[in-house]
Parts: C-alpha cells; structure tokens; sequence
C-alpha cells in the first residue's frame, strides 16, 4: 500500500474508504539548537497507513508509549499533522484549514481515557452533554432539554442526573457521560482511546456491551485504541499492532489472532494472563524495555528485543507490506529472497553515500592541511542466504 | 424536575443536624482507639497461638472501619482467611472491596486516625528478638570451636568466648552481615500489637511492594540511598560495605541488567517496569517471610507485566517465603495463585484453592466476574455484565450485599447475611443455594 502511495501521488480523489490514513507521522521537537532550530524530534507516529470502512470497528493495541494515543489524537487533528495524509468520507481533511475543519467536527468525536479527568468539575452533567451540540448548532435552546435527555436515556443514564455535577459518579458513571458526550454531536466516527482501562471488570462489561449496542443502532465506526488485547479481540473487526510509533502488523482480527506474523504481536498476545488455571502457555517473555522514541534503535525497531532477530534486523528498517491478503506486516522474516538482496543492495547504497559526503565534508575542512584518509571500513557485507532459508523454514 | 430534584437531595444529602452528630460520634470512637494504641502493652497481651500449625498468617474476623464525615466506612467487615507457609494466596475483588485494607491491616499500615482495626484478629508466626527480664535483646557471642565446629569448654564447663582488643565479647554476625541476637518463633496478633514491637516485624518478617512503583520511591533520593535505608534500619549492627553489598546482590537477583549503575541512579531514569524491580528488591532486601504484594502490575504493560509475574515466581523459591498476592485481574490470579480469595464488599464471599475457584465457581458474583471478562482465546458475542454497581459503603444492607444484583436470589436471600458453607474441604462460600457437601436442591 505504502508503495503505490508513492509511486502515484497525485491522485486526488485517492481515497474510496471511510477513514484512510497515509504514512502518517507525528513529530515532537525535544531538542533545539543554539538558533532555535529543532535538532531532535520524538518520532511518536512514524509513517502509519491504514484504511477504514464504514460501520467497522479497528483495534489499536500496544505497549503504552507506542504512540496510539497520539495517533487517534492526530487523526482528529487535536495534533497538526507533521506529514502524511488523513482522508474522511473520501476528504482529505488533514490540509483543511482550522475554519473549515471545525464544520466537519461534529462528524468525529472522542472518548477519552480517563474519566476522571476529562469531565469538568463545574459543569452540570446536562451542560457537559449538551454544550457541543448547542455550540455546532445541533440544537436550538428551546429542544436542549429534551435533546439531552434523550441522548442520555441512549446512554444508560437517568433524566435526574441532568442537575448533577460529575463529582456525584463512579467511574462507570464517568465514562457514560464521556460516551453521551461524544454521542450528542451524531457522529460517524468515534475514536474511543482506552475507554474501559480505568474501570473495574464488572463495570468494563456493561461500557463494552453498550458501544457495541450503539454502534449497531447508530451505525458508528470506531477506532479502539487499548492495551487489552482481550477486549480488543472482543470488540473489533480489524486489528492493528503499534510498536514505537509504527505499526508493525495489521489484518483482521482472525488473520491477526489465528495466525500471528509478527514476533511482537507474538509476544504480546503470549503475555496475556489468561483466567484458567490450567492453561499454562508456554510465554515468550521479552528482554528489557520498550526502547526511547527519541532514540529508537537502528533497522527495525524491534531488533533490541527480538528472539528471532537476524543480522538485517539491527541495519535496515523492514518494509511494511502485505504477506497475505489484508494482513500487513513489517518484519524481515517474510521477505522473499529478492526482497532480501535489494534491501541489501539499497543499504550498501545508502552508506557508500553517507561514506562519500563524509569523506566530502573531510576534505573540506582540512584542504588547507591536505591531510586525506583512506575511507574507513568498507560497507557491510550481505550474509549469504542461509540467514534467510532458516527463517522462511521456520514458518 | 424541581420534584426530582427535591427528592434526590433527600437520598443523597446528609442534613447539617445528622453531620454534627457524625463527627461528635466519630471523634469519640477515634479516641478510644488512639487511646488503646498510647498505653503500654505488654508481650503477654499480643501472643497468641496459631489455629493451624501449617498457616504463616490468620486472619480471623477483621473489621477495619473508616470514620469518615459521611459515616463509617466498614472496608474490612469480617474477613477470615490464612495463608498457608510457603504457598500464595490471590486476593480478587473489583475496587473499593476491601483488599488492600486487608492487606494494610496486616502491615499496621492504615491511615491512621479516621481508620482503626476495630476487632478481630491477624495472627502471624514470626521470629522475635528473645529479651531478658529488662526488655533488652541478648546476643549471641562469638566463641572458640574446634574443627568440628563445636564449642571448647573449659575446666568449669562454660563457653570460651572470643575478645576483641578491649577485652570485650564480639558478637556474631547472621547470614547478612548483621548482629546476631537470640530467636525465638512467637506466634503475635498484630491487630493488637503496639507499634514499635510492629516496627521489628514490618519490613524484617512482612514486606509490601505496592501498587504504583512511580509513587512509592522517593524522587529525591538515589535507588542505592532507597535500599540501603532498609538495610541500615532492619539488620542490626551492619557495617556500611555490607548493606551496599547487600544491596547491590538484590538488584542483581530481581534481573537488573547493570546493578551499580542503578544503584546510584534516581527513580525518574528508570523506567516503570525497573521501578518496580527496585521495588521488589527493596522487599527482599531482609529475606521476609511473606511478601504482601498489592497490585504489582497493575500500572505495567502486559509484556513487563509478565517479567514482573515471572520474577515474582522464582524468587518465591529462592527466598522459600510466601506470598499474598492482591489483585483484581483473574488472569494474573490464575497464573499465579494456590489459593483464591474472592472479596465483595468488606467481606469474604468464596475462597477455595485455585482449581476450585476457576474450575467450579460457585457464588454468583464470582461466576458473573469470570464471565464478564472477555478472552483472548474464546469468541462470545455479547459479554455477560453483572447488573447494577456495588452498594454504598456507608450503608450497607443488612441482607446479603449482592443479593440487588444477583440473579440467583432466591426469598431466603431477603434474610441475614449468609454463613459460609463448606462445601469442600478446601471449599467455602457465603450464599444460600448451597449447602454442606453440595449445592442446595432448591427451587432457586
């Protein structure tokens, strides 16, 4: 997908799907220089694609730090988009400018994560509910009432609690009032990021079991961003695995979770406790910690941890490709022997260049001493093959 | 709407007149209390005895209560269970429950003075310093042995003890490198137990790793000044070399990559999984018998939360201790677990060994939390959702606590809270439909 991109850019009308997202990147500055240029960036989405049709659910799940909750944000535009393309209802809303996209808000709206957090403790419930519908003008003030109401009975939430500040709730409660929130705007879209992870099991079960209510009577889309896996099997259509920044394996939720590609999704799914005592799974336990984005390992970012990884992983970034129909997977090892020997070659490319401009650079600036060295270690050599069988064997 | 309105401040409001009398009762209660811990209390009054020899601790029949301005919180409302030696014990139940009171009461822990262990016990089998008649420890000397490592006696029968160049008697040095003092294995009630005989035992014989590994250190203070603190206050007579060495070895042991490099870093540059390891590592710094562990992964990803569960699970062999594990997670439950506690409410509703709990469920409330629970290896299109929300803590009803939401209930239920039933061995639970040795042929 990533490819055809490329190759024809121009193509403006591109997007047949719902939601489609193009080599999205989201940057933040961490380092400035001495002029205040931007020298260091933290690379929180780093070239995400995916395409979304309608009335459709995609999982988003991921270790925390792995950039998904800035995605969903992004998508929304709550964050510029630093490159990369959003399309929406065959619209490419992420180059509209702030007036125009504001029209288009109502259609997208959010759950946020904490419930807690994301209610203001001044205002009544019915105020909370109702203050984006007004202010889009959905509603006319002689209907708020009713037209609250009504979103709230949607809801699970009494018409008494109109008059009540959010203060008098419990967590599940909270999270009601975030949902009639987004709700009252009659969306199309609804990005949930975790909207259950704060809540206790029993309670987790009653808020799954009305998104999914809702979205078959309103015919909503949702994004899922979370980090159990679980729920996200229980809830989506269409998976998507996110490891620093980029994602590293997307399909269906049967592709995904019957035959997992990628030796993280492996390592993840693997590390969910699961609620039986005699199941005892035999655990692929990952060595250390999620790396730092701002510094993300070299190759493919998930070498550092890998219990699969070959020389290619710690040198050149795997490609994100299709390995079967609609399963997409950034790994090295479902390259094809061609694949293999052109990223080789692509590599020895890109050094002898970085070599040659350094050598370049060198020269420059002791031409007046005339002192040159012999260019230091040649590039490196491709492995043979062998590498490559034995992985392909494994499979 | 006024209507409502009028009506909903009459059930969710407290009148200034019941307010007055809330605090005037509360302060009278929290008297008493902060009274009984002031006076001195003498060994006597603490040492009990265990009801099995198997158990490492006993709780039997807590009640901690919390006086708040809104009325009394009974968070531990008679909770009875044991942790056998060298097993562990899940604690399950959904927030507000009670389980991490439970497991605060047995550190003496709880915020103190709005809440009070009220009644009850919690019986612990610990190794206390042995004292003479002036309260003082007595320590044990280094003596002359022979090769076989038995003392030399002189003419009258008495221990040639070592000197120092003082003249004085040098005392032994434990397994840690701290003093050595004469032992002797007491079982104590720690409900009842003032706080600076509580001190020896806190940390020494029970040690806590908490939820929130972010919150719990000191951001001010090196990981190593963390550690050693422990080492400086619990091992007598150490020596400075020792506690880092002390320490060092226990970073090691929780799978620390670089030790002395951690040692002098500062929580902030360690990530949350490795927090969480310095954290365990302070636990095991004095080799305690039982580890409480209240939520040790709650706030972690799923792929460090099953470093953290591995890691727990073999220093669990290596130190031969025990452990109480206190989560609301099943899986992490299961995975780890002998035996299951199951709390709802303050109060204990089920508890069996694990195969018990997960195989053959028993009280509604924990059928409908197994089923609620949507896993990764089973489809289910709709997920069962246990109706309603767990009761108000400050006035609970007098009927059993889940019989508003349970779909079982049968006109029994309208009655006092159930007793439990044994239904196996190894197998209790607190609810009517069932009866000694099996389930209750009943028209529920």
């Amino acid at each position: 997908m990533a490819d055809e991109e490329i190759k024809t850019p121009i193509e403006e009308n591109g997007s047949d799907a719902f939601l489609e997202v193009r080599n999205l990147c989201k940057y933040f500055v961490v380092g400035k220089n001495f002029f205040g240029r931007p020298n260091a960036w933290l690379k929180a989405v780093d070239n995400v694609s995916f395409k979304l049709q309608k009335g459709k659910t995609l999982g988003i799940v991921g270790e925390s730090g792995c950039g998904k909750t800035t995605m969903g944000r992004t998508i929304l535009r709550l964050y510029d988009v630093t490159k990369g393309e959003v399309w929406f209802k065959g619209e490419k809303i992420s180059t509209l400018s702030n007036r125009e996209f504001d029209k288009r808000r109502p259609n997208m709206q959010m759950i946020f994560q904490d419930p807690y957090a994301s209610l203001s403790p001044r205002l009544t419930v019915g105020e909370i509910i109702g203050e984006a519908a007004r202010q889009h003008g959905l509603v006319d003030k002689s209907g708020f009432y009713d037209y609250v109401i009504k979103v709230m009975k949607m809801c699970g939430l009494q018409p008494h609690y109109f008059e009540r500040y959010p203060h008098e709730f419990s967590g599940g409660q909270r999270q009601r009032i975030c949902i009639a929130r987004a709700l009252a705007l009659k969306p199309e879209l609804v990005i949930c990021d975790e909207p259950v992870s704060a809540l206790d099991v029993s309670i987790q079960a009653q808020i799954i079991n009305m998104l999914i209510e809702l979205r078959k009577t309103l015919g909503l889309t949702y994004v899922f961003i979370s980090h159990d896996l679980s729920v996200v099997k229980h809830i989506s259509d269409e998976v998507g695995v996110m490891y620093l920044g980029s994602m590293v394996e997307y399909g269906s939720k049967e592709s995904i979770f019957n035959n997992t590609l990628h030796p993280y999704t492996k390592a993840l799914f693997s590390a969910v406790p699961v609620p039986n005592v005699h199941v005892k799974m035999n655990r692929v336990i990952l060595k250390g910690d999620i790396p730092s984005p701002v510094n993300p390992p070299s190759g493919c970012k998930f070498h550092t941890r890998c219990d699969n990884c070959m020389e290619i992983c710690s040198k050149i970034a795997p490609e994100y490709k299709e390995v079967e129909q609609g399963h997409f997977c950034a790994c090295h090892l479902y390259n094809s022997q061609a694949d293999e020997a052109r990223l080789w070659a692509e590599y020895e490319e890109e050094q002898r260049r970085i070599e040659e401009e350094k050598a370049k650079a060198a020269k420059g600036k002791h031409s007046a001493e005339s002192v040159e060295e012999p260019a230091e270690e040649p590039a490196v050599q491709p492995p043979v093959q062998p590498a490559d069988s034995s992985s392909v064997s494994e499979q | 709407m006024a209507d409502i309105k009028s009506q909903d401040k009459k059930k969710h409001y407290i009148s200034r007149k019941e307010s007055r009398e809330i605090a005037k009762n509360n302060s009278r209660q929290i008297r008493n209390f902060e009274k009984q811990k002031k006076r001195k209390i003498r060994p006597e009054e603490y040492i009990t005895e265990m009801k099995d020899e198997r158990n490492i601790v006993e709780f039997d029949d807590l009640h901690t209560f919390f006086f708040s301005d809104a009325g009394t919180v009974k968070a531990v409302n008679g909770v009875t269970f044991s942790v056998p030696a060298g097993s562990t014990v899940g604690v399950v139940g959904e927030s507000g429950c009670g389980k991490s009171v439970t497991s605060l009461s047995l550190m003496q822990l709880v915020q103190a003075p709005s809440g009070q262990i009220v009644s009850g016990s919690i019986r612990f089998r610990a190794d206390m310093f042995k004292l003479d008649s002036r309260g003082n420890k007595i320590p044990v000397y280094e003596t002359e042995v022979d090769e076989n490592g038995n003392d030399i006696l002189d003419a009258n029968g008495n221990k040639q003890y070592k000197l120092d160049s003082h003249g004085k008697k040098i005392i032994k040095k434990n397994e840690l490198g701290g003093n050595m003092y004469e032992m002797e294995t007491q079982v104590v009630d720690i409900a009842k137990m003032p706080t600076e005989a509580m001190r020896m035992i806190r940390g020494r014989e029970i040690s806590m790793i908490f939820q929130e590994p972010m919150t719990s250190l000191n951001p001010v203070f090196t990981i190593g000044n963390q550690l050693d603190e422990v080492g400086r206050l619990h091992i007598e007579g150490i020596s400075k070399e020792k506690v880092k060495e002390r320490s060092i070895e226990m970073l090691k042991l929780v799978g620390i990559a670089d030790p002395e490099g951690v040692y002098k870093k500062f929580p902030h540059q360690l990530s949350g999984g490795m927090r969480q390891r310095v954290m365990i590592a302070i636990a095991l710094l004095c080799n305690p018998k039982l580890i409480v562990a209240d939520e040790p992964t709650t706030a972690l990803d799923v792929t460090i939360q099953a470093q953290i569960l591995d890691l727990l699970r073999e220093i669990k062999g290596k130190i031969n201790g025990s452990i109480m594990l206190i989560t609301h997670d099943l899986g992490v439950v299961a995975e780890m677990a002998d035996y299951v506690v199951v709390m709802y409410a303050g109060k204990v509703i089920e508890m069996g060994t694990a195969e018990d709990i997960f195989d053959r469920p028993l009280h509604p409330y924990t059928i409908g939390l197994q089923k609620s629970k949507p896993t990764v290896d089973q489809v289910a299109d709709e997920l069962y959702c246990i109706p309603g929300f767990v009761p108000n803590p400050i006035n609970m009803p007098d009927y059993c606590y889940f019989r508003d939401r349970c779909e079982m209930c049968t006109e029994k239920c309208a009655g006092e809270y159930p007793e439990y039933v044994q239904v196996t061995p190894t197998h209790k639970v607190a609810c009517y439909l069932y009866k000694e040795g099996a389930k209750e042929e009943n028209n529920g």
